[in-house]
């Protein structure tokens, strides 16, 4: 492949890549809508909360909802739980 | 003899101590502060439902997004910034897995040569487990990702089973194709080298790929060239670099540049011939 044109699409990708993080990182950011004590609030049968659809939730040793993470943003993983 | 660049002199320094870098990253991911920083992706494969894990694994959170119809902006940024700056010595140099691999690749037995073909398997595996399958038919399918990883089930189901055995409480084993999927990639580093980087993952495959693309690149100096092909016996994952010194099954680790003074050179794309 030519030579200019992969300096042409290496920088394209970059300055993407970049704008990506940046965007992800500072406008779109992460949250965790509630934490233990109010948490019991979100339905995770609708997964609402407040309006904003949640992606995940957070569950401790008994199976108690304790976090719930937003999808609004979708800048955060999603809670690390491994599927077997 | 062509004029050979800083960073090719540094990278040659910097090859007898390969598998010191790559332990080095090593302790990086694991998480010695338990920082257990999640919100943010490591660049490599390294399952965050491991109790010892820094950050996501950007593979996982693609998927997940994805299964939400979600654009994952920081994952796929960090993926392209590191793709385009360094393309795949993140899988050569930082790479837990890699890592791993290259251990087992150290015991010397006879190892079968992967064909070169199969390293589509990688891209097969980005777009159906990653992207389609979640897409389509959400992260509940038995052939999401996260379901069939070998990597998730050393790292993340093997230490949930160990603690649940300590405990005394239920253990709860992987499914049985994630469980199958495992012993044959286990298995396979003992008779190949590499076999998961070569033929399955998906990042892998995002990385190989933008090595045509990446910042740093490896120059074949032509003049230098005497077709001998001892690069070819240099490089164990069986890329002739002579042909394609950016080759979308090459992990970068650098091996070839000690062929021929001056051939193959580590550089960058900006670089004057």
């Amino acid at each position: 492949m030519n030579k200019k044109l992969r300096q042409i699409i290496t920088s394209i990708l970059l300055v993407i890549g970049l704008a990506l993080l940046v965007y992800g990182q500072f406008v779109k950011s992460y949250t965790v809508l509630s934490k233990e004590g109010d948490a019991t609030s979100a339905d995770p049968e609708t997964m609402i909360v407040k309006d904003v659809t949640i992606h995940g939730v957070d569950r401790n040793a008994e199976g108690e909802l304790f976090r719930t993470y937003s999808t609004k943003e979708g800048a955060a993983p999603p809670p690390d739980d491994c599927p077997t | 003899m062509a004029k050979e660049s800083k960073l090719h002199n540094f990278a040659l320094k910097l090859i007898p101590h390969r598998l010191w870098v790559q332990t080095a990253f090593l302790l990086v991911w694991l998480d010695p502060l338990a920082l257990r920083m999640h919100t943010a992706c490591a660049p490599v494969f390294h399952c965050y439902a491991c109790p010892l894990a820094t950050f996501a694994c950007p593979v996982g959170v693609i998927a997940q997004f994805t299964a939400l119809h979600l654009f994952p902006f920081l994952a796929i940024g960090l993926i392209l910034s590191l793709g385009a700056l360094l393309g795949s010595i993140i899988c050569g140099w930082m790479c837990p897995f890699g890592l791993l691999q290259d251990l087992a690749a150290k015991i010397p037995i006879p190892r079968f040569k992967i064909p070169q073909w199969m390293g589509y398997g990688r891209y097969i595996v980005l777009l159906g487990t990653v992207i389609l399958i979640p897409y389509i038919w959400g992260s509940e399918h038995s052939l999401f990702i996260c379901r069939v990883c070998p990597i998730g089930a050393i790292e993340g189901a093997g230490p949930d089973i160990v603690t649940a055995a300590a405990n005394g409480s239920e253990i709860v084993w992987p499914n049985a194709l994630k469980m199958t999927i495992t012993i044959v990639v286990v298995v396979a580093m003992f008779v190949s080298i590499r076999p998961w980087c070569r033929v399955l993952c998906p990042l892998g495959a995002i990385f190989g790929f933008m090595n045509r693309f990446s910042l740093f690149s490896m120059n074949l100096k032509e003049s230098n060239c005497t077709q001998c092909g001892h690069c070819h016996t240099l490089c164990t994952y069986g890329v002739e670099p002579e042909k394609d010194s950016n080759s979308d099954n090459c992990i970068r680790c650098l091996e070839c540049t000690k062929c021929k003074p001056g051939a193959l050179q580590s550089g960058h794309i900006f670089e004057k011939e």
